[in-house]
């Protein structure tokens, strides 16, 4: 009993301490979430978001909800490719509805492996046992509603921070529990963000292994076959090349240009294909860590997206 | 469903309610018996069935053996048991194993096979359950018991969900009388679960899975970077994760078992402070030790028929231990290794008799942390994904390469927790864990118990099983 008081005592405080410290629950964005995800998409299910942190950061799924009456499901996974989702969507009889598929330049240009977050969750969903959708909401609920369970105040984490000097901050970009993570850069975060995504570019750039033209080219067929898998099904898929600025677009542009990868991407598959820069409403963000828009900006961006595309016009009117 | 869950929270909770309900004992042993497969579906509901065949043939060759009286009755009942159990075992877990190597011996010969391969999925804890169940026959067979005269307490022994995965392997002798007299756990059984419960969940979630377990995967999944310090402590924290990991859900198993009142035999006993190979298999998984000193070792001739055979035998039983651990040529090279280990030590007793116990403490040190290094490094095998990898670590353990890939931090939690566990471990190796914990002041009970209460509160953990559920 004394142990329990003290344990309720420590948490107690240890609650108190962090939120005063400005932190608010957040949710891990880990496979078991994930899985919960992928287990709403269903016969009824019309809007699906693929890719990796820019489309889970970039399109809003309440202005979706707001715009067309349909709530998106986001299987987006951070720093992945989208191959292996939407290769899974493809093959999911059950699928019928629309995918937003982001792509970025690298990840046309870069080898995968069976390896990657995004293959293994991929398998795993069909590995999952039948109580991980029980499991996977407990923790959600307890996340969402503790802080000591925040995804970074973990004990090693702290030690980790601890040892580099760091003060423990709440996430830029916390996640919900839709999966959608709403950024909100600060003029303190920013400069060490920007420098932190310039140097995870230069180094993809110099250490990935870039594919062959023919792999190219089989990736480009391998795309295309499933975007006409779903279309068979009455569905469809949108790529989309979500925006950066700055250095990290100049960076992109000069590792992965534009008419040797987006452009070939957009000429060989039969979905549409929209570049941000060939679109007026879509052109002038400015993304303040050079990678990603922060919640404000997602809203509009998704609203001018949602004009360009034509099954959910029809579907709203 | 794994004890780091908070759906096994829930589950827990539940059986604790229901132990405690006003019904008949035998009611709360079919409810256990129910609650067990319970258990057991969450993994893969279809399995069940493969726990009911051995639980059925064993229960029915059981008794058959008793009231056989030709010897040609006894021995077909007993060999269908084993047959059925090894049949299970030797399907979903070596069936992909035997093919392969099949394929693999017929490619020596320049003839091409290409089966198509089957897509087996092993049952969780099969290796475990088959094991003990057939040990029920055997021991029958062997007259060392009568057969148990309730199917329902039976299938408890088989499918009791505290030890049903992972262990241990708990023999009918010691299980089955517990079921004749009702239980509920009393006060101190339940707070003496509880504490065991909270230590196991600590060592599987913070320590083996938080601490050790990113070390190990960084320096194993990059062996061509890393270099002799990466090497060492990359295989140091697998070490101690295996032992964490595997201690750990033996003791959940023992703690979540005596808050119902049953009582499971220990399965770790301080490893790490062992003085020698043969003192390493008394406290290292020792209801797997037993079991094949029992079933295997001992009906082999055991150390009775001439030092040779004794050699032999000692390497066939950890041949096969090995291989029991996971169908894999690395398993056997590992068993191989600690075989190898034993027959070294048994021959340098005979040779020289025991180690000189002159000094009381220096010698058992060098004796222990000698023993300690040579697990350590045989761990390797256990952990590399094939043997190329295996290699490739061993040489950097034994060659001076600064290169690495472990920061000073991983370096330095490596290194302190294995000085930390060794020297815990030689310190107690005469001692019981409960023997500790009852001669600390209540205060730092209370406290210790907190402290591993908030780390486990804190800690996101993730969703890495539990190694021996492989097995």
């Amino acid at each position: 009993m004394f142990a329990l008081l003290i344990v309720v005592g420590v948490l107690g405080a240890w609650e108190g301490f962090w939120r005063a410290q400005g932190f608010r629950p957040s949710i891990e964005d880990d496979m078991p979430l994930w899985h919960l995800a992928r287990s709403r998409v269903s016969k009824e299910t019309r809007i699906v978001f693929v890719g990796s942190s820019r489309i889970q950061l970039g399109l809003h799924p309440d202005v979706v909800t707001e715009e067309t009456g349909m709530v998106p499901v986001n299987l987006s996974i951070d720093g992945n490719p989208p191959y292996p989702v939407l290769k899974d969507l493809a093959h999911d009889p059950d699928f019928s509805g629309l995918v937003i598929c982001s792509i970025l330049p690298r990840w046309l240009a870069e080898k995968t492996s069976e390896d990657d977050r995004a293959s293994k969750w991929v398998r795993k969903y069909y590995t999952r046992t039948p109580l991980s959708g029980i499991d996977a909401r407990l923790s959600l609920w307890v996340q969402r509603t503790f802080v000591f369970r925040y995804p970074g105040l973990g004990p090693e984490k702290l030690e980790k921070q601890f040892q580099k000097g760091d003060r423990p901050r709440p996430a830029y970009a916390p996640m919900r529990p839709d999966r959608f993570r709403e950024a909100r850069f600060t003029p303190e975060n920013i400069p060490k963000m920007l420098a932190s995504r310039i140097k995870l570019e230069r180094g993809a750039m110099e250490n990935t292994e870039q594919i062959s033209p023919r792999e190219f080219q089989e990736r480009l067929a391998s795309l295309d076959a499933d975007v006409q898998k779903i279309r068979q099904r009455g569905g469809d898929v949108v790529f989309i090349r979500m925006p950066s600025s700055g250095v990290i677009r100049d960076l992109e542009a000069a590792a992965w240009p534009r008419e040797r990868y987006w452009d070939v991407l957009a000429g060989s598959v039969s979905a549409t294909a929209i570049h941000f820069e060939d679109y007026d409403g879509l052109r002038d963000f400015q993304c303040a860590d050079g990678s990603h828009l922060d919640v404000d900006q997602a809203r509009e961006f998704t609203l001018q997206l949602l004009k360009l595309l034509p099954p959910l016009k029809e579907n709203r009117e | 469903m794994v004890f780091n869950s908070l759906t096994f929270l829930l589950f827990f909770g539940l059986v604790l309610v229901f132990s405690r309900l006003r019904i008949s004992w035998t009611g709360k042993k079919m409810g256990l018996v129910c609650f067990s497969y319970l258990f057991y579906a969450a993994w893969n509901p279809p399995f069940v069935i493969l726990l009911w065949i051995s639980t059925l043939i064993d229960w029915i060759a059981g008794n058959r053996i008793w009231t056989s009286r030709g010897s040609f009755q006894r021995r077909f009942y007993l060999i269908l048991s084993l047959a059925v159990n090894l049949g299970l075992l030797g399907f979903f877990k070596y069936g992909n194993f035997l093919l392969d190597n099949f394929i693999a011996a017929l490619s020596w010969f320049n003839i091409a096979y290409h089966p198509l391969r089957p897509d087996i999925v092993l049952p969780v804890g099969i290796s475990f359950y088959t094991f003990q169940s057939m040990s029920y026959t055997i021991d029958i067979y062997r007259g060392r018991m009568k057969p148990w005269d309730s199917s329902v307490d039976f299938a408890l022994y088989v499918t009791f969900f505290p030890q049903l995965v992972a262990g241990p392997i708990v023999r009918a002798v010691d299980f089955l009388p517990q079921c004749v007299v009702p239980k509920t756990g009393s006060a101190r059984q339940m707070l003496w679960g509880g504490i065991l419960l909270v230590t196991g969940l600590f060592e599987k979630v913070f320590l083996a899975d938080t601490l050790l377990a990113p070390v190990s995967d960084a320096v194993f999944t990059n062996t061509g970077q890393t270099g002799f310090v990466d090497a060492w402590m990359g295989t140091l924290a697998f070490s101690a994760q295996i032992f964490f990991d595997f201690a750990g859900y033996s003791t959940c198993a023992v703690g979540a078992a005596l808050c119902l009142g049953f009582i499971l035999p220990d399965n770790f006993r301080f490893p790490y402070g062992a003085l020698g190979f043969s003192d390493f298999w008394q406290r290292w998984h020792i209801s797997l030790s037993s079991w094949l000193r029992d079933y295997l070792y001992i009906p082999l001739g055991g150390n009775r028929i001439g030092s040779v055979r004794t050699y032999g035998n000692l390497m066939l039983t950890m041949l096969i231990g090995g291989l029991w651990h996971g169908a894999s040529w690395r398993f056997v090279v590992w068993g191989g290794l600690h075989g190898a280990f034993l027959v070294m030590e048994r021959f340098m007793k005979r040779k020289w008799g025991p180690v000189s116990s002159g000094h009381r403490i220096l010698m058992p040190f060098i004796l222990a942390l000698t023993t300690y290094l040579l697990i350590v490094v045989t761990w390797v095998f256990f952990r590399a994904q094939n043997f190329s990898e295996a290699f490739v670590v061993l040489y950097q353990m034994f060659h001076f390469n600064a290169s690495g890939v472990l920061g000073q931090g991983d370096i330095v939690t490596v290194a302190a927790v294995s000085v930390c566990l060794f020297g815990f471990h030689f310190a107690m190796r005469n001692r019981s864990y409960e023997d500790l914990v009852s001669g600390t002041p209540v205060g730092i009970r209370a406290f210790g118990l907190a402290l591993m209460l908030i780390i486990l509160s804190l800690t996101p953990g993730d969703d890495r099983a539990f190694i021996y559920f492989q097995f």
